[in-house]
């Protein structure tokens, strides 16, 4: 990048800066000259100079490796989209807010309606509303989903093909989209015509939340089905969120992120090579939720490293070609994990210094959190700043004119190559112990996750990370802000009616004889190379009625795992 | 009430309520527990029968819950309500995400201590010793 004649330059004025460090401020002043790390450990220079990036190759937007963007032009021709996951009780709850979001400003690429939408617990591991196991759980974090019915609810005022429907759902992805695409069918819509995308991310949902799953081997081949499915059936799905949020959230530090789940991404792209699939079929569908958390620089050289890093892995490992197999598009979800519950405004400040980092990072969509997310689920006005942030940012500041603005900043550079180094430490560690669903399996992984999050803990508790209004600044605390909450007794007993006469009003021998054929399809679907033999079954289960609960049920009778209780 | 435990080791019960994944919390204060010299049961449960039946098997000495997805008033009324039926006497303490406007009915309802957002687990550590003298 530099001439040797500039090189030399420059360690010359460094010899001087260094000298006025060492004879003012450590000499005179008493500097006691403390050594920062960046989150994951990286150990930071108080300056950096063009000799920290003399060997950095020349970069364009929109050219291999991708660095510094997907596309020639960034923000100037596509704003990000602003998604916020939401959902809560009932469908008509879930569409009231769906419609308030969207009002303000909630939306997918150009003026394409986003329902990004969140799922109770009982929904996301597949029981229904009526199950002894939902009870108390029902309409909590999410809207409940069993029947088509709930799905009619929540989309009825929607034109399916023109909005993009994204369901985050944990493990009973592949039931979902069965009945998606049964439910569209109703409507007129063959399943190539929609748009939207899966979670299928059972792997990293069971290792964080430890909530009853199928087995590490079940999952890898629900997985692989749902891919293989939608490749070959629904062009525009996004099959897979690689999803890392859910490892920041506790707390595994922004090269962690990085490595596990490009460790998951080689997994699964080996496993859709071994169904049959080719990688430029399947590998441009992959979406993502990257975790941002608050160290600011790590964090936009994280979303730089992320996508050079991905487009390096797809060609020269997989040998994709297709540039959309090789640009990774980023959608962030801001921490959860950095909001407090104390002086709750102040997680404004947090979540606006996050939409910088992305920003500044290039990502294609995000969700910000509102500033009462760790007090519970967010109301009306809360949301409604968390979108304002982004719109500030995007129409007052002028900070998206211009692609890339830190590429070329010394650290930055720097910064950037380190969490590629460091990052492909942790991947290569976890494929030499076998790659991502077998570290799920031997425990390597939850370990991991475990001893970070305690270690989080035990900073705070010593002082030695600080967390304003944590353990610093604090004040004595009033409830100013209220928990937004909703009355659960009542929409538990709502629900559990409406699926009571959904179940009355239908042909039971079809029911059972498909959820016969679902169990001999997973029975039969020991092996990533017989994908595309379960999801049939399902869809032909989901137009026999069946709910959600009972096609996992049927899938879990096979697969085995769905531990309740130890 | 409690047996006398100046000279044994205290035993506490960690109870999760299967279906709400939040355990973030639940690790950093059973650490706290351990390095504190407390013996920990951590369980998940569905239905507070089973947690109930451990916490006799076990002859705990205290139970902690958590909750962090709005569950916390009908998990701890049905548990209190089962543990009344079986004449178990631990104290129950509950954690996690709870409004400070739902602390006062969680208190009446016989829940001993609720350590909300911003409590250390040193917190919960003291606590317990405080039940042991």
């Amino acid at each position: 990048m530099f001439s040797r004649k500039t090189l030399d330059r420059v360690n010359e004025m460094m010899k001087d800066w260094e000298k006025e460090v060492e004879e003012v401020y450590v000499k005179k002043l008493k500097f006691g000259s403390p050594q920062y790390t960046s989150e994951s450990g990286i150990p930071l220079n108080y300056v950096y100079s063009p000799e920290d990036v003399k060997d950095i190759e020349p970069e364009i937007p929109g050219a291999f490796p991708y660095t510094r963007g997907n596309r020639a032009l960034g923000y100037q021709y596509m704003p990000w989209m602003i998604q916020l996951l939401h959902g809560y009780g009932t469908g008509e709850e879930t569409r009231e807010r769906t419609k308030y979001l969207i009002r303000e400003g909630m939306k997918g690429y150009g003026e394409t309606p986003a329902v990004l939408f969140a799922v109770d617990t009982p929904t996301h591991c597949g029981f229904d509303p009526d199950s002894p196991k939902a009870r108390g759980m029902v309409g909590l974090g999410g809207v409940n989903i069993s029947t088509l019915d709930d799905i009619h609810t929540l989309l009825k005022d929607y034109d399916l093909p023109n909005t993009r429907v994204a369901d985050n759902i944990r493990f009973t992805c592949l039931p979902f989209l069965a009945m998606y695409v049964v439910y569209a069918e109703g409507r007129g819509h063959r399943p190539e015509e929609l748009n939207g995308q899966s979670q299928n991310g059972l792997g990293n949902r069971c290792l964080t939340t430890n909530l009853p799953a199928p087995t590490p081997d079940a999952q890898y081949r629900l997985e692989i089905e749902l891919i293989k499915y939608s490749c070959q059936n629904i062009k525009r799905w996004n099959h897979t969120n690689l999803c890392g949020y859910v490892f920041g959230e506790m707390n595994i530090t922004p090269t962690q992120e990085l490595g596990i789940v490009l460790s998951k991404a080689v997994d699964l792209v080996e496993g859709g090579i071994k169904a049959g699939l080719k990688p430029d079929e399947f590998v441009p569908r992959f979406s993502s939720q990257v975790h941002l958390g608050m160290d600011f620089f790590e964090e936009i050289a994280k979303l730089r490293a992320w996508r050079r890093m991905w487009a390096k892995i797809m060609k020269e490992r997989f040998g994709c070609n297709d540039p959309r197999s090789l640009q990774y598009r980023i959608h962030v979800h801001t921490a959860g994990s950095s909001l407090t519950s104390q002086q709750p405004l102040n997680n404004i400040a947090r979540a606006t210094l996050q939409v910088l980092a992305c920003v500044l990072g290039g990502v294609q969509s995000m969700h910000t959190n509102s500033y009462d997310e760790a007090i519970g689920l967010p109301s009306e006005e809360a949301v409604r700043t968390a979108i304002r942030i982004n719109q500030i940012v995007l129409h007052e500041t002028g900070i998206p004119h211009v692609t890339d603005p830190m590429g070329g900043s010394y650290y930055l550079e720097f910064l950037t190559n380190k969490v590629e180094e460091e990052a492909e430490k942790v991947r290569a560690e976890i494929e030499s112990k076998g790659g991502y669903f077998e570290c799920i399996k031997n425990g390597w992984l939850r370990q991991l996750l475990e001893k970070q999050s305690i270690k989080w803990r035990q900073e705070v508790d010593s002082g030695e990370r600080i967390v304003v209004g944590l353990n610093k600044f604090k004040i004595e605390e009033k409830e100013e802000v209220p928990a937004f909450t909703i009355y659960q007794p009542e929409i538990e007993a709502e629900i559990t009616d409406r699926l009571k006469r959904w179940r009355a009003n239908r042909n039971n021998t079809e029911v059972k004889d498909s959820l016969e054929r679902v169990k001999g399809a997973m029975s039969d679907y020991d092996n990533v190379e017989k994908a595309g033999i379960l999801m049939p079954a399902l869809i032909d289960a989901a137009r026999a009625k069946c709910t959600l609960g009972e096609m996992m049920e049927a899938i879990v009778e096979v697969s085995g795992g769905r531990i309740y209780s130890t | 009430m409690g047996k006398d435990r100046r000279k044994e080791k205290m035993k506490v019960l960690m109870a999760r309520f299967s279906l709400d994944g939040h355990d973030r919390g639940l690790l950093s204060i059973m650490s706290s527990f351990r390095d504190a010299g407390i013996e920990v049961v951590y369980i998940y449960f569905s239905d507070p029968k089973e947690l109930a039946k451990v916490a006799e098997e076990e002859d705990a000495d205290v139970i902690g819950l958590t909750s962090s997805m709005g569950q916390h008033l009908y998990i701890a009324s049905t548990l209190l309500k089962v543990l009344n039926e079986r004449r178990i006497n631990a104290p129950v303490i509950i954690g996690g995400v709870i409004p400070t406007r739902d602390v006062p009915e969680l208190l009446d309802m016989g829940i001993k201590k609720v350590f909300g957002p911003g409590s250390a687990p040193r917190d919960a550590v003291d606590f317990i010793y405080g039940l042991s003298i």
